[in-house]
């Protein structure tokens, strides 16, 4: 009997994962599909397990019970072969670090280098690509030190796309931006999503200012309570279950110049 | 001039000068900005231990140290990632331990006549030729280690999480970089001392950086000014018939201090 290969698997399929640490249960049964080239934003309370499970589909942290796959493999061998471009919660960077911005986004091209190799005229051109899709270009000599938090967050979102990554991990990328360079920034990842055709994963706190840009949402509080299109709406239980009784959503509708100037 | 190079001893602290300033001039940057500068502190104190071990079993006490220097590293290492401990903690726990083991040690050993002061603050006269061997060894292996690994090294010292998603193996890496440390320190522990060593791990890269923002300059920086230091310390020792290792440490730490002060004054007018 032929094997039936399977076609264009997910992009990142978790089955019944369980996380603990030291005894606690931080994700319970976790069952999630995210489809390749779309936006999930994974949203819920803080200390529901949203960098967690982050760190699970990253491979940095071992599920104790079920399975995760990335593009139909295992995370710890898609993890050292540059499937993932990561942009983690909070910039822990040391500002004295003698770095400029072109020299940060450079890094995640010479992850991928073996020995003794060096940039080629094709690593400058993505260097350069990745700084103009978040318009950081004319910043490119300057240290990073001396940018704004938003500006370098921004880079280090450059340094994530330099990867040429198939996956997009962001935890929290809008913290520190102000209101207008939210807009802005989520404009940006749908262009990122079209014209790159990548997968993104992001977690985020506000559930009303993803839901209208985002393919999927995920509640979560130790366990998914809902996975699916939040335009389509997402049932009172389940949204009382993540966040508790007693809260109003404000819903973002997302119009920016950037995104009509890129169709 | 000519007859001082006439002399072994010379010769000798003249080239592991040379060398130790090549070595502690790129190691350093990398030790700073890791934050991890008392680890060199931590890693001399622990070769008291491994030194004492040595002259106990009637081992020659640079590979004792070495190895017992490495073991300790490698210890620090496991027990701060799985251990949830700071550095700091992990390497006060083993400085302390090590110090202990190697007084008990020598106690132990009543009738040897034991050159403390030679190991504590350096010894000028004690650079044999199998220290020269030795760091010549370590200095041909670092290089190209450091050159063909420099860029995977940046990036795990500026975002270790990242680089490890990246594909870079940082544990690896990691462990290699303390094993130089490691090797570099006890092969300079001779000529510098125990307590003096760490000056050299810290101020190199901490010079550098106050002169310039870009990594490339901050080393070459570093490596000048770890050569002029080793150098100048050197023959000012020989001169003034002053202790070469405390002459060293004195003389970078004010060159430090007068740049410091300097640039202020260039900058307040």
């Amino acid at each position: 009997m032929a094997k039936t290969k399977p076609m264009n698997p997910a992009a990142v399929s978790l089955q019944n994962v369980t996380v603990q640490f030291d005894g606690n249960v931080i994700l319970d049964s976790i069952n999630l599909t995210v489809k390749p080239e779309s936006i999930i934003s994974i949203v819920g309370p803080n200390g529901g397990g949203k960098t967690t499970l982050l760190n699970t589909i990253l491979g940095l942290i071992r599920p104790l019970l079920g399975t995760v796959q990335v593009f139909g493999r295992s995370p710890s061998v898609t993890g050292s072969k540059g499937f993932f471009g990561y942009l983690p919660q909070g910039n822990h960077s040391d500002l004295n670090f003698p770095v400029n911005v072109f020299d940060v986004v450079a890094m995640s091209r010479y992850s991928q280098k073996s020995y003794f190799q060096k940039l080629n005229k094709n690593d400058t051109a993505i260097i350069k690509k990745s700084l103009n899709t978040i318009e950081m270009t004319e910043f490119s000599h300057t240290s990073f030190g001396q940018l704004s938090g938003g500006q370098q967050q921004r880079v280090l979102i450059a340094r994530a796309l330099a990867m040429e990554p198939r996956i997009l991990i962001l935890d929290e990328p809008s913290t520190g931006l102000d209101t207008v360079a939210q807009d802005q920034f989520y404009c940006m990842l749908e262009r990122i999503r079209d014209e790159q055709g990548m997968t993104i994963i992001m977690v985020s706190h506000d559930i009303g200012a993803v839901s209208s840009i985002v393919d999927q949402i995920a509640c979560l509080n130790r366990k998914i309570h809902f996975h699916g299109n939040p335009r389509k709406g997402i049932p009172d239980s389940a949204l009382e279950a993540v966040f508790g009784k007693n809260i109003q959503f404000v819903y973002h509708d997302h119009h920016c110049r950037t995104c009509e100037d890129h169709p | 001039m000519t007859s001082l190079f006439e002399m072994q001893f010379f010769q000798n602290a003249f080239l592991m000068s040379l060398m130790l300033g090549f070595l502690f001039g790129l190691l350093s940057f990398f030790v700073v900005m890791r934050k991890m500068a008392f680890l060199g502190a931590g890693i001399a104190h622990t070769a008291f231990g491994g030194i004492a071990i040595g002259i106990f079993l009637g081992i020659h006490p640079f590979y004792s140290s070495l190895v017992f220097c490495m073991v300790s590293a490698l210890l620090i290492n496991r027990l701060v990632r799985y251990g949830k401990i700071s550095y700091d903690t992990g390497i006060g726990i083993f400085f302390s331990f090590s110090m202990a083991l190697g007084a008990l040690f020598i106690a132990l050993k009543r009738a040897y006549t034991f050159d403390l002061s030679g190991y504590l603050f350096g010894n000028i006269l004690g650079v044999s030729d199998t220290d020269i061997i030795l760091t010549f060894i370590i200095l041909m292996i670092f290089t190209p280690f450091i050159v063909s690994m420099f860029q995977k090294i940046l990036f795990m010292t500026f975002d270790e999480k990242v680089a490890a998603v990246s594909g870079i193996r940082t544990q690896r890496l990691d462990t290699v970089l303390s094993v130089f440390l490691v090797a570099i320190i006890v092969v300079s522990i001779k000529i510098v001392g125990i307590i003096l060593v760490s000056a050299l791990v810290v101020l190199p890269a901490s010079f550098g950086l106050l002169f310039f923002k870009n990594y490339r300059s901050v080393m070459v920086c570093s490596m000048i000014y770890t050569l002029l230091t080793m150098m100048s310390g050197l023959f000012l020792s020989y001169f003034l018939d002053f202790p070469t290792g405390a002459t060293m440490v004195i003389l970078g730490t004010l060159y430090y201090f007068s740049a410091l002060v300097l640039l202020r004054l260039f900058k307040s007018n």
